[in-house]
């Protein structure tokens, strides 16, 4: 599919590119918060429902084609909707997530949803591998909320995390390409948005993903070598 | 927004404009629970809801008459009759209760979300006393006329004088301290987010030693010799020489163990994700018995002659006493 025929499903199903702001003001920084990748993303420290700690940039996003939104285990709004669709993306995508496509969702209420209880939830709702759900210090959650723009513009909602914004973002980290729609967009659309983000074999051979020296090519069929 | 934020600013326009999204809560399939199980939910307001009501209960403690249960979303604590199953009453405490304990006279609440305990009377569920604790307490552990409090937000216990509610100290412990127990003259605390156990001389809070366990620590008992951790990522128990820190085996459990308490003779454990109590013996964690529970069993309570567990995927509990 070309640019504009894909331009114009996005359109179409609701879904919007969505455009990385760098700012040039220096390098990346080193604090205690982790430091920055090159593409300005912050390496924040997240834990996931499988008891390990990530780093948001090295372990999540680096070289890999992600999904990605905010929600809380006990939310009774968008929240349900969001995750059942993504549970139709994940049988639509079927083994390539986990393989080709990642998915992260990170609480907004981390002291509600410590790994254990996101552990609960991962199981109840049926989440495969290759689906992360993530908590971390409050501070960090709110920074990356705040960076990755899930803000609404109107600042008493935006407090109310009950009314907290229900997109989805995908893309692919190497080639800084990213996608937002609504979480209850049509799981089929999803689906072959995010696989548009994925790189075809020659590019991963070596061929645009400039971030991961280990990544193994995956051949045609989805073997590797 | 603080410099730093603005070297990942992404096009905010795009995702502010989002719209919240009504939908089903997703719910799945639940065997039948061999225990019986008590809603700590009206049935008025059960039939009303459209999903589960979640008081999502996590600790209970018996105060030798009723059963006593932190319903930590709902803020309050439910008294359960122990041997007929009725609710006595249920009283309002602070934001976020996550541990109970009996001192003997009364019942204490970690408000994990308020940094306090409060001391309750156990006839009417009256504050008589609130003490503030820092850093989310979130565990509690009584003996000796002492109460101990596990902070899990600055990876702490705090002791307190349970009788004049006195802070007499507070002292480190590894990261995320979340399950406590008492063996003889120690203070055993799992440490969830270092996979290791800190044994501290109760008198002083001394680190007498830790021990390394299995993934994700949660639940400590003590079975007169021997301490037990649940692990709740490697599905296992732990089982440690509460004398000397030796590691002596480590069992498989089902999914998910939380909560692990000692009857008298077996240990018990709360699978949270299998919904199941199982029943080990100790010398060799031969499991004996798996009963089936509520949602996600999380805290467990031996009474001396039943077993009970807070159901924490819903709003229960789930009982052997009848």
């Amino acid at each position: 599919m070309n640019f504009l025929a894909r331009f114009g499903a996005y359109a179409l199903s609701g879904c919007l590119p969505v455009a990385l702001v760098l700012s040039t003001d220096g390098p990346p920084r080193t604090g205690p918060g982790g430091h920055f990748s090159p593409a300005g993303f912050p390496n924040l420290l997240l834990r996931s429902h499988e008891g390990k700690e990530v780093r948001f940039y090295d372990d999540l996003l680096k070289g890999k084609v992600v999904v990605l939104h905010f929600f809380y285990t006990r939310c009774d709004g968008v929240c349900p909707q969001t995750v059942e669709n993504l549970l139709e993306v994940q049988r639509i995508l079927g083994e390539r997530v986990g393989r080709d496509v990642f998915l992260h969702s990170i609480s907004l209420k981390p002291d509600e949803d410590p790994p254990e209880r996101l552990a609960a939830y991962a199981k109840e709702v049926g989440a495969g591998p290759g689906w992360l759900f993530l908590t971390g210090e409050v501070d960090v959650v709110e920074r990356l909320r705040r960076g990755l723009g899930f803000v609404d513009p109107d600042p008493e909602v935006d407090k109310d995390k009950s009314q907290h914004v229900g997109m989805v973002l995908f893309g692919n980290e190497a080639r800084q390409s990213w996608v937002a729609c609504p979480g209850g967009s049509s799981p089929a659309l999803m689906a072959e948005q995010i696989l548009w983000m994925v790189p075809e074999p020659e590019e991963r051979a070596g061929g645009g993903g400039p971030t991961d020296p280990d990544r193994t090519p995956i051949l045609p069929g989805g073997k590797t070598k | 927004m603080k410099p730093d934020s603005r070297r990942y600013l992404w096009a905010a326009a795009a995702l502010a404009a989002a719209a919240p999204f009504a939908g089903a809560q997703t719910t799945s399939s639940q065997q039948p629970p061999t225990l019986t199980q008590i809603s700590l939910v009206p049935p008025s307001v059960a039939a009303a809801a459209d999903f589960e009501p979640g008081g999502m209960p996590e600790a209970l403690a018996y105060d030798g008459t009723h059963v006593w249960v932190a319903r930590q979303f709902a803020n309050s604590v439910a008294k359960i009759h122990a041997t007929n199953g009725s609710i006595s009453g249920t009283f309002p405490v602070g934001n976020r209760p996550l541990a109970l304990a009996y001192d003997g006279s009364h019942v204490w609440v970690a408000n994990f979300g308020d940094d306090n305990v409060q001391r309750l009377q156990t006839s009417d569920g009256a504050v008589v006393s609130t003490v503030p604790v820092a850093g989310g307490p979130g565990s509690l552990a009584f003996g000796g006329g002492i109460l101990w409090v596990a902070s899990r937000g600055n990876n702490s216990v705090t002791k307190i004088q349970a009788s004049t509610s006195a802070v007499l100290g507070t002292f480190p412990v590894g990261r995320r301290p979340i399950g406590m127990a008492i063996a003889g003259n120690d203070l055993w605390v799992a440490n969830n987010n270092d996979d290791t156990v800190t044994r501290l001389r109760a008198s002083d809070g001394v680190t007498l030693g830790t021990v390394g366990v299995g993934k994700g620590p949660i639940g400590v008992a003590y079975d007169g010799t021997r301490v037990w951790v649940s692990n709740f990522f490697s599905n296992t128990v732990t089982k440690i020489q509460a004398s000397t820190g030796a590691t002596l085996a480590t069992y498989s459990v089902g999914d998910s163990p939380v909560g692990v308490v000692y009857d008298g003779q077996r240990i018990r454990v709360a699978n949270s994700g299998s919904q199941t109590v199982m029943r080990l013996r100790v010398n060799d964690g031969v499991v004996l018995s798996t009963v089936q529970t509520g949602k996600g069993p999380f805290g467990l309570l031996w009474t001396g002659s039943a077993i009970w567990a807070a159901n924490t995927g819903g709003d229960s509990v789930s009982t052997s006493a009848f």
